[in-house]
């Protein structure tokens, strides 16, 4: 799977489901992800939109794409493939796939 | 050694020491100066996600406890390893991959997926399956021959039994 929901070896099945109940909404994951963004870019929030094409219009290098996908990983327990970064075009991608993860 | 068979052996040694020269460069070229490639390999073995034993570590890399503690004891003073102990039983003690880890781990691992992608690109579907069987093949008979010379066995005696074939 290109893009999964971490899981602890300690969580059981009910736990499971209750982390999986708890997927972000597209506005939280939209609102993290431009935090993020404009932290590791020095640019205002506002400078982005769901059709921002990442690597077209951000001058984002390869170490700060990474930054951006550890951190990502982290804050909403994921795990993110090598895969699923290739498919990514738009801040719209990111956040489809971080809102399809937490519903899987 | 027919001529096609010496350039492949020659080739294939180049690929051997070029692959490792050029890590190395690109390492102490970039965002990861202070680490060695052999610390790079034990991040690679810890990997990016659940915490791992030393054993389990040590197993994947074929080397010692031993030296896993020593090289682990660097990458923890250097920030890109953290131990901590399992919340049920605290006698065993897990190794991760800090932020600074990961994102090292994600650079080699980008380095490798170049690479392939540049073998691959030119190739038809049938010319890779063919390509990706070779190398499997290829990895399988250095493993054994790894396993030969690492099982004890007497050096002198493997080096007769081979340049008898």
């Amino acid at each position: 799977m290109a893009v999964s929901k971490k899981k602890t070896s300690d969580m059981n099945e009910n736990e499971e489901k209750s982390a999986s109940a708890k997927a972000p909404s597209r506005e939280v994951v939209f609102d993290t992800l431009t935090d993020m963004l404009s932290e590791l870019l020095d640019m205002k929030k506002s400078d982005f939109a769901e059709d921002t094409m990442i690597f077209e219009e951000l001058p984002l290098d390869s170490l700060q794409l990474y930054e951006l996908v550890v951190d990502l990983e982290e804050r909403f327990e994921l795990q993110i493939s090598d895969e699923a970064i290739e498919k990514i075009r738009s801040i719209g991608d990111v956040v489809n796939m971080i809102c399809d993860a937490g519903n899987n | 050694m027919e001529p096609l068979e010496k350039d492949f052996a020659e080739s294939l040694l180049s690929i051997f020491d070029n692959v490792l020269l050029t890590e190395e460069m690109a390492l102490s070229k970039g965002y990861f100066s202070d680490l060695s490639i052999a610390e790079l390999h034990t991040i690679n073995a810890i990997g990016p996600y659940e915490a791992r034993t030393m054993t389990e570590t040590a197993n994947i890399l074929g080397i010692t406890i031993g030296t896993l503690t020593v090289a682990v004891d660097r990458l923890v003073k250097k920030k890109y390893v953290e131990r901590q102990r399992d919340t049920k039983d605290r006698r065993i003690v897990r190794i991760s991959l800090t932020r600074q880890g990961k994102l090292a781990y994600r650079m080699h691992s980008k380095f490798h997926r170049v690479l392939a992608k540049r073998i691959f690109d030119p190739l038809s579907e049938e010319e890779r399956k063919i390509l990706t069987k070779t190398i499997e093949e290829i990895d399988t008979f250095v493993k054994e021959q790894y396993k030969k010379y690492s099982s004890g066995e007497q050096y002198k005696k493997i080096v007769r039994d081979d340049t008898e074939v």
